[in-house]
């Protein structure tokens, strides 16, 4: 046992905390590889740039909750994190989900509430990635990864949740009766936004929001569209910023839109698709959710060895007591199945979901072969946008995606969210009970990663939403006769 | 139980009226801006005769016993559970002192009394309460150095209770006073209870008196332990108090949210949340006043704490789970009670801790 405690886990290899990578690593080496890479990378800077700061951070963010560390960020650049998603081609890190959530564990395990500036970034990044809307990918997109190589960061965000809507936007059983507040309303040469999001992480520092709402309230479910704000836009302004239990690091604000003209061409993908679009958006972010609290946890396990090293209780150190050992091997039994949660979430996703697509011909000939700037014509953007491309897309994921393979990726991230979410919850309070009394002051961090650890059962829809998201994929003929 | 004779009902009546006055106004923004020691409202306390609760009438005191004093913790904590433990500490400190009955702790309680000052506790980083396992050592010239363990109900101008042992492992139980030049630190951020400040108490060769040792020995070790129950009853009664409160906050919100084409509380799997948040708090309600109705089961008193601290601390966070992003919001109140919860379960120790200890009393029955 003391053998085992004695590895220090944040020093632990990819390959060693994800047995799984360590059987592929010899099949598909450049893939494997690359992952290694990124987690050295968001190692360095959780260590370097998180970890020190976490504190400090915290308690600029209890007294003025708009605080942003903007210089953290700024730091953040070379290594690409904000731009992790988006295409080589485009100057982005190319990456997939698995990347992102092992980026992510990496930077919670550090403080979760600053990692959760890049989770919220890659909501609202993912939308428009997942959309295929190249149209955005030329332009906001290319800005985003444009940003990380210049050093002067671009934060995107995704606007769902409303004041008297939150797991109902979530859920297309429950959208049908919701008492929605924003609309999208059609007027010439685009639409006119009224209404409130709340609670955006990234709501008050992003340049893009991914703002999700229907064109027609009546009919949300049909009406349901995407289209991309920007941080300025006339009718576009932040309202309160809400001062949290916990994840202070990342703004959570208040969006608000009054007569505030959207274009057309902010549009993304096409209109009255938002539900399946919120459907494959959160089957994508809820398995980093998951390494978002499998990370948390990790960083509560890494700073309760720490002090059980270092304190006495009884006369002995904690750490050689055997009731301490056990539960920490219980910790670090959890914290190994989140991580497996996670993983089956994010690489079905990125195997048997919408990434697939990025990698047929088709997609690569666009992204790939033909130059921006062509894509960026008028003539090729009007192409982009015809209904024969929207038709082709249409046929890519019939013939690429499996019915049977999206509902897998449903039940996996839901799974990963809530296991990881639950674990971490599990993990940092057993953290405080064996640290004792002392633990519940700031300095020794344990209390904060509690309060952070709570918002990943809430947030990204409910642990109560998303298992009842699991009983509709695994059986879909009985949920449909449910009360 | 409590609310089954006109006494308990005056006093939960006194004590609302007192949160309602003293409390309920300045306990958001102190737990915003703190910690820090409600003075005024501590004053208003010992002015309503809350310190001389439990000691008995011969003494001066007003003879309630050990479940008017839950009584009254608990409905201050369905205020706020800091500033029912600023009461429920010096109270449970102020009885243990009067049972103690020795010629120094008659002389420092009258002290303690006679200038209205509150009285703190610094606690051992414990396991065990059959021994006092302290790093605080006290040499013959009453001259103390070392860690003291995680001070609570620090107050500027208060007492602090703390125990130290000599070089032979002979225990004492002192009593330091915060005004003393260096001698206590300032206290320090917590998850939660800010009205009542803690901080890590370490004192570096500071001659504290003679007169300021309260016992020694075996008188030592019977004032820890008289200690430790009794805060243990202060922090049961503190807890079911806020999980009664966050009980009730869920409830409404539930009643109130429409979500999914009903109101919350209409979606049976929240019910069974809702049902089982409603079963903890009304079992807590009957194993805190069970406990206190024999205040000289020491095992009671620690096994209530765990099974009543653990069920807040879980009522609490279901009930931020039922508000769903409101219930993490400042705005709400519940966050608070969250944070308030999970420090509750630390105290006096952990409740991983006391398990140890409450399996230690078990064994010791066995013989």
């Amino acid at each position: 046992m003391n053998d085992y405690l004695n590895v220090e886990i944040s020093r632990r290899s990819l390959l060693e905390m994800a047995p799984r990578l360590k059987i592929l690593s010899p099949l598909m080496p450049d893939y494997v590889a690359a992952l290694e890479e990124w987690q050295a990378k968001a190692r360095e800077y959780a260590e370097k740039y998180i970890r020190p700061n976490a504190l400090a951070i915290d308690l600029k963010c209890s007294k003025d909750p708009r605080y942003v560390d903007w210089d953290l960020i700024k730091k953040s650049t070379p290594y690409g994190f904000l731009s992790l998603l988006v295409p080589k081609s485009l100057g982005g890190g190319g990456q997939m989900c698995t990347a992102f959530a092992i980026v992510m564990e990496e930077l919670c395990a550090g403080c979760a509430g600053i990692a959760n500036i890049f989770g919220a970034n890659a909501l609202g990044v993912s939308g428009i990635l997942l959309g295929m809307d190249f149209y955005h990918y030329d332009r906001a997109l290319f800005e985003l990864a444009e940003g990380d190589r210049k050093g002067e960061p671009v934060i995107f965000a995704a606007a769902i949740t409303e004041p008297l809507a939150g797991s109902d936007v979530e859920d297309p059983v429950y959208l049908k009766s919701a008492k929605l507040m924003t609309e999208l309303k059609p007027v010439k040469g685009g639409y006119l936004v009224n209404g409130r999001k709340v609670f955006i992480s990234n709501g008050s520092i992003a340049k893009y929001t991914t703002l999700i709402a229907p064109t027609d309230k009546k009919r949300p479910v049909e009406s349901m569209s995407a289209v991309l704000v920007k941080q300025g836009d006339q009718g576009f302004s932040i309202g309160r910023v809400e001062e949290k239990m916990g994840m202070k690091g990342c703004p959570a604000a208040e969006q608000v839109f009054e007569d505030c003209f959207v274009p057309k061409e902010n549009l993304i993908g096409e209109e009255g698709i938002a539900v399946n679009f919120i459907e494959v958006v959160l089957g994508a972010s809820r398995g980093p959710v998951g390494a978002i609290a499998t990370g948390t946890a990790r960083g509560a396990f890494e700073r309760v060895v720490e002090f059980a090293k270092n304190h006495k209780a009884g006369g002995r150190r904690l750490i050689d007591q055997q009731w301490v050992q056990i539960k920490l091997a219980e910790m670090a039994r959890k914290i190994h199945l989140a991580r497996q949660a996670y993983l089956d979430s994010t690489m079905s996703f990125d195997f048997t979901g919408t990434p697939k697509l990025m990698s047929t011909l088709t997609t690569k000939m666009l992204l790939d072969l033909t130059p921006r700037w062509v894509r960026k014509t008028a003539p090729f953007t009007k192409f982009l946008r015809s209904k024969t491309v929207q038709k082709i897309k249409e046929r890519m994921v019939e013939k690429e995606l499996k019915p049977q393979d999206q509902r897998d990726i449903q039940v996996y991230s839901s799974l990963a969210k809530v296991t990881g979410s639950d674990v971490a919850m599990e993990v940092a309070y057993q953290a405080l009970q064996i640290a004792g009394a002392s633990s519940s002051l700031h300095r020794y961090e344990l209390e904060k990663i509690y309060r952070d650890a709570k918002l990943t059962q809430i947030y990204e829809g409910t642990n109560q939403l998303n298992r009842h998201n699991m009983f509709i994929n695994f059986f879909p003929e009985e949920a449909a006769h449910a009360e | 139980m409590p609310n089954e004779t006109n006494r308990y009902r005056e006093l939960e009546l006194s004590a609302s009226k007192f949160a309602a006055r003293w409390i309920e106004p300045f306990a958001a923004e102190l737990d915003h801006t703190g910690p820090a020691f409600p003075t005024q409202a501590f004053a208003a306390g010992i002015e309503a005769g809350f310190d001389r609760l439990l000691l008995p009438e011969s003494a001066g005191g007003s003879g309630f016993e050990l479940s008017d004093f839950c009584a009254l913790i608990r409905t201050l904590a369905q205020t706020c559970a800091g500033h029912a433990m600023v009461f429920g500490v010096h109270i449970a400190l102020v009885k243990s002192l009067s049972e103690l009955a020795t010629e120094n702790s008659r002389v420092l309680l009258e002290r303690v009394l006679a200038s209205g000052r509150p009285v703190g506790i610094a606690l051992p980083d414990m396991i065990s309460l059959d021994r006092i396992e302290t790093e605080l050592k006290i040499d013959p010239a009453a001259k103390i150095s070392g860690p003291a363990g995680l001070a609570i109900n620090l107050a500027p101008n208060g007492f602090i209770i703390a125990f130290a042992q000599n070089d032979k492992g002979v225990p004492a139980a002192l009593m330091i006073e915060s005004d003393a030049k260096d001698l206590l630190a300032g206290p320090e951020l917590a998850i939660g209870l800010r009205a009542m400040p803690a901080a890590e108490l370490k004192l570096e060769g500071k001659s504290i008196g003679r007169a300021n040792i309260v016992c020694e020995s075996e008188q030592a070790l019977k004032l820890f332990r008289s200690i430790i129950v009794n805060v243990c009853f202060a922090v049961s009664a503190s807890s079911l108090g806020t999980m009664e409160k966050a009980s009730q906050k869920a409830f409404a919100y539930a009643n109130e949210r429409y979500q999914g084409s009903r109101m919350i509380i209409d979606h049976s799997h929240l019910k069974n949340i809702l049902g089982a948040i409603s079963a903890k708090a009304a079992a807590g309600r009957g194993a805190v006043f069970n406990a206190a109705s024999d205040p000289a089961d020491f095992l009671s008193a620690l096994q209530t704490k765990v099974r009543v601290t653990d069920s807040a601390v879980q009522v609490c966070a279901d009930a931020v789970q039922i508000l769903g992003g409101y219930g993490y919001m400042r705005e709400y109140g519940l966050e608070k009670m969250m944070r308030d919860s999970a420090l509750l379960s630390l105290l006096p120790l952990s409740n991983a801790r006391a398990e140890l200890a409450i399996a230690d009393a078990e064994k010791k029955k066995l013989g």
